[in-house]
């Protein structure tokens, strides 16, 4: 599959149908408009291939933001939010302020990663018959689904129940005012903070099982984005979100949410970029936050309980699969100065610290695991920080 | 430019864009670009995702077209009577808006 197939995969994720064949049918016409442009000025079709998937941006934002027009049922969302106000009196009373968490149910691997004829169909027929050919082999479901889920990032706990973040803010001691007319603008009084912010989340709101839920990432970037406070989120299982007065948990026994995977966005958006900086190139990063069956190695790291460890691997740059490589990477919390790490046939795993060593390691197929931690102290400035270099130690 | 201040007025601008004539979305976004001295820089992230909302709202119309140069059909969008009513509308709140800030902050010396 070429950088822009599977490009237009990831971007139209989470849709199906006609809607996913139309979108991919724009996004290939936008790219192509791109390089063809570029080219016109002089640039290899590599070259503009890769300015122009980058010019794009994230295919996971694409995705979220076509997902959120595509599979909100309007008229579902109206009646859902319809009767929030009166339930937002009821619940500060109860004050019990605990959030329900769910995970988005159309980012399941069965539903990604189905190799079927109504699949096949949405392809060119190139891209189809090698799968077509896969699928008749011994074992070639299997392998064909397990690489699909490898490349999927797992579906988490962070969708929060609408009403009880709400019912949590009111218990918290902030003011909040539903903009008549409108969906999922709020005007939110804080103490401790001039004026109202407006609190904008309609963007981040699925309906799930009947009830409207709101992406815990869409919460947790409002928030950080609208307030003047820290933003602090402490604990690694159903976390506490503070800020102000505001004292909420996210997630229960039940539906637990974590910590790392809320946070997992930053250090993406913190390491693609400065990746992109140390390159110039438009590598691609994989999370994970699963863990998988296939553990091989525990890294040692000298770090405090409780430290977000990010480890960043490049076995699929340096190992024989003829798939397009990627970095895969997981944010992990330390278990007594450990974290698990998965490496597949590989017995010498070089951990490094600074960036420059590990584009030097993959250049040459090295494999290497690159190791931050993240610095969560105030989440409007999260931080990478690199991990004590002494310490570092994989064992198989 | 504060891409929230962008946001509050993306539709208002989209729509705007496709005032004249239909474009699709690399010509929106370079339009923008020009129009405000690249003051407004469009991520394709946002665009997109925005275009459909508009499309699903009934304010613009997307269809495929072919273009000149060959390859991959484009989706061009363009304005329905629906869209021109919602951007009159848009244009006036927006103007009530600007109205009422220049009040408070006074004209640029």
């Amino acid at each position: 599959m070429s950088g822009v197939e599977r490009y237009l995969k990831q971007a139209t994720r989470g849709l199906s149908g006609q809607a996913r064949r139309d979108a991919q049918s724009e996004l290939r016409g936008a790219i192509e408009d791109k390089i063809w442009r570029s080219t016109l000025l002089g640039m290899d079709h590599g070259d503009a291939t890769r300015t122009a998937l980058r010019d794009l941006g994230s295919p996971y934002a694409i995705a979220s933001g076509l997902t959120q027009v595509h599979t909100l049922p309007k008229a579902a969302l109206g009646t859902v939010l319809a009767g929030l106000a009166c339930l937002l009196g009821v619940q500060a009373l109860a004050g019990v302020p605990v959030v329900q968490a769910a995970p988005d149910p159309t980012q399941t691997a069965p539903l990604l990663c189905m190799f079927n004829e109504a699949a096949f169909r949405t392809m060119s027929a190139a891209q189809a018959k090698p799968l077509r050919w896969a699928l008749t082999q011994p074992g070639g479901r299997a392998r064909l689904e397990a690489d699909c889920w490898f490349r999927t990032a797992r579906p988490v706990n962070n969708y929060l129940r609408f009403t009880d973040v709400l019912a949590a803010f009111t218990a918290g001691g902030l003011t909040v005012r539903a903009m008549p007319g409108t969906v999922g603008l709020l005007m939110l009084r804080v103490p401790g903070q001039d004026g109202e912010l407006e609190f904008n989340v309609r963007e981040g709101i699925k309906v799930i099982d009947g009830h409207a839920y709101l992406s815990a990432w869409t919460l947790l970037n409002t928030v950080r984005s609208k307030t003047t406070l820290p933003v602090q989120l402490t604990g690694d299982v159903n976390p506490v979100l503070d800020f102000g007065p505001a004292h909420i948990q996210l997630g229960t026994v039940n539906a637990p949410v974590r910590r790392a995977d809320l946070l997992v966005g930053d250090v993406y958006a913190l390491l693609s970029s400065s990746v992109l900086t140390a390159t110039g190139d438009s590598s691609e990063f994989v999370w994970n936050q699963v863990p998988s069956a296939a553990e091989t190695h525990r890294l040692m790291v000298q770090v405090p309980p409780g430290t977000l460890v990010v480890t960043v691997s490049n076995q699929q740059y340096v190992g024989e699969d003829p798939q397009p490589p990627f970095y895969l990477f997981r944010l992990q919390v330390a278990d007594q100065g450990q974290v698990p790490v998965s490496f597949p046939n590989q017995r010498t795993v070089q951990p490094v610290t600074t960036l420059q060593a590990f584009v030097t390691a993959t250049r040459q197929r090295q494999p290497a695991l690159l190791v931050y931690r993240l610095d969560p102290s105030d989440l409007r400035t999260p931080k990478l920080a690199p991990a004590p270099a002494s310490s570092l130690k994989l064992n198989p | 430019m504060d891409a929230q201040q962008l946001k509050g007025h993306l539709d208002l601008l989209l729509l705007a864009t496709l005032e004249h004539g239909s474009r699709y979305g690399g010509q929106i976004v370079t339009d923008v670009q020009t129009a405000t001295d690249g003051y407004f820089n469009l991520r394709e992230g946002t665009l997109y995702p925005a275009l459909h909302r508009l499309e699903k709202a009934g304010w613009i119309a997307g269809e495929f077209q072919l273009l000149p140069r060959g390859g991959s059909p484009v989706k061009m969008y363009t304005l329905t009577p629906g869209g021109r009513e919602e951007l009159k509308a848009q244009r006036a709140r927006y103007e009530r808006f600007n109205t009422a800030v220049r009040g408070i902050i006074g004209e640029n010396a």
